[in-house]
């Protein structure tokens, strides 16, 4: 799966664009549906109230959600990139002074050069734990952020295999989807909390509807309506999770296609690793967007079920194993053809197999 | 007096280095700019002989990308800069 990744680079593209739209549509109607079905809800309470009592007839609360819904999308997709780095409280590098930023910025422009993307803005994150990760809209519009810690502990090697990670998740159109994903969940969050209150109030008033005629359906309704309410925030969550696991195997495979060294990444993640504190500076939210998972859960380590609904990332030691492993058939693929000049593409022609479809 | 003396030098190690931070950075643009050229040449040649996009290829009678090859091993090499100025002998 590893070799397939650099000639579906199209596919991959595809499938990302298709679905930022498939999620943003698919959290616009869930806000239809929390407005309009609140309003049914409402309209059958209130139908057979008397006569001069107020009747829900038309469903403001439906359109006044889904207009919400549609300016939250829109607001999320279009100041994703910025709210996640303003999250993280990272600095931008403009003009370094520092040996180290110089080295960064020298090694995302060589690593840009690999990709065949624009040089994506750079940022750090004041935190000592090593993480690194990638956001924006597009190749044109895209931030690379690494921490201190990373800086610190990285050397030069290690850090443009993270840097090729990194621009692999930009090439692929990996941001925009995680981008607009991550921006979403921090909107429904708020939502969810604000809500909250909402529905307690509300609460209080419940009990009174129950009885005549389409008691049930009214129950019914009601009941997968404040589910619906209750399970959001955990919803989005899965799906930010579900989205991120099979991606860091992915531009794991593409940052070692840049940088031919597949080995140096492995060691940049066995530090990330080892270094095992959380990351303070990037919250749950932009978890998935990281290289590695920043809030260092125990779960990570591990395969299986539970981990694989649970966790926002792929357990580091198989990483590494499949990084090892690309080393080694490069090494072999070199052995036997010793001749070959100019370091010509081991893995790009590797994966020819892989797309002849 | 002493620290006075010692710090000339220290700037110079750093100078030094920021002088083999770009050879070294300048070395792999080119490197790594050649390798993407190469990529896509390949994947391009690969897309030539594969079949559905082989009939077009026929058809247009496209002809095979050159990729770009290094003879000279030492061109690879990062340059190496003597700055110990030693008079020639």
């Amino acid at each position: 799966m590893s070799d397939d990744a650099s000639l579906n680079l199209f596919q991959q593209q595809d499938a990302n664009r298709r679905r930022t739209v498939l999620l943003v549509i698919g959290f616009v109607l869930f806000f239809a549906w929390l407005g309009f079905g609140g309003d049914l809800i409402y309209y059958l309470y209130s139908r057979d109230a008397p006569r001069l009592a107020y009747h829900h007839t038309f469903p403001w609360l439906g359109i006044v959600l889904t207009v919400l819904g549609v300016a939250m999308a829109w607001y999320a997709y279009a100041t994703g990139p910025e709210k996640v780095l303003w999250s993280t409280g990272a600095r931008e590098v403009q003009d370094p002074t520092d040996p180290k930023e110089r080295q960064l910025v020298d090694v995302v422009e060589e690593m840009a050069i690999a990709a065949g993307v624009p040089r994506p803005r750079i940022w750090i994150v004041d935190d000592g734990d090593p993480n690194a990760f990638a956001t924006g809209t597009d190749p044109l519009h895209s931030h690379v952020a690494v921490t201190q810690g990373l800086l610190d502990l990285c050397t030069r090697d290690e850090l443009e295999g993270v840097i090729g990670h990194e621009l692999g998740h930009v090439k692929n159109l990996d941001v925009r989807l995680m981008t607009t994903l991550a921006a979403l969940v921090g909107a429904v969050a708020l939502m969810h909390d604000g809500s909250n209150r909402l529905l307690r109030g509300g609460m209080d008033e419940e009990p009174r509807g129950g009885g005549r005629k389409g008691g049930l359906l009214l129950l019914v309704l009601l009941v997968v309506w404040i589910i619906s309410w209750l399970l959001a925030p955990i919803i989005a969550q899965l799906l930010a999770m579900g989205v991120s696991r099979k991606r860091e195997y992915l531009a794991d495979a593409m940052g070692a296609q840049f940088t031919r060294n597949p080995l140096a990444l492995a060691s940049a993640l066995q530090k990330i690793e080892n270094a095992d504190a959380p990351t303070t500076h990037l919250k749950r939210g932009a978890a998935h967007l990281c290289i590695a998972d920043p809030l260092a859960r125990r779960l990570t380590g591990h395969e299986g079920f539970v981990a694989d609904v649970l966790a926002t990332h792929p357990p580091m030691a198989k990483r590494i194993t499949i990084l090892r492993g690309m080393a080694y058939a490069q090494l072999k693929k070199e052995g036997g053809s010793v001749a070959s000049p100019g370091g010509l593409a081991a893995p790009g022609a590797a994966s020819s197999e892989g797309s002849g479809m | 007096m002493v620290v006075v003396e010692q710090y000339p030098q220290l700037k110079a190690t750093g100078n030094i280095g920021q002088l083999q931070e770009e050879l070294t950075s300048t070395e792999n643009k080119v490197a790594f700019a050649r390798q993407l050229y190469n990529d896509t040449a390949t994947q391009y040649n690969t897309k030539q002989q594969q079949f559905p996009t082989s009939l077009v290829a026929g058809l247009a009678k496209t002809q095979p990308a050159d990729l770009w090859a290094i003879e000279d091993q030492a061109e690879r090499a990062v340059p190496q800069v003597d700055l110990s100025m030693k008079p020639k002998a």
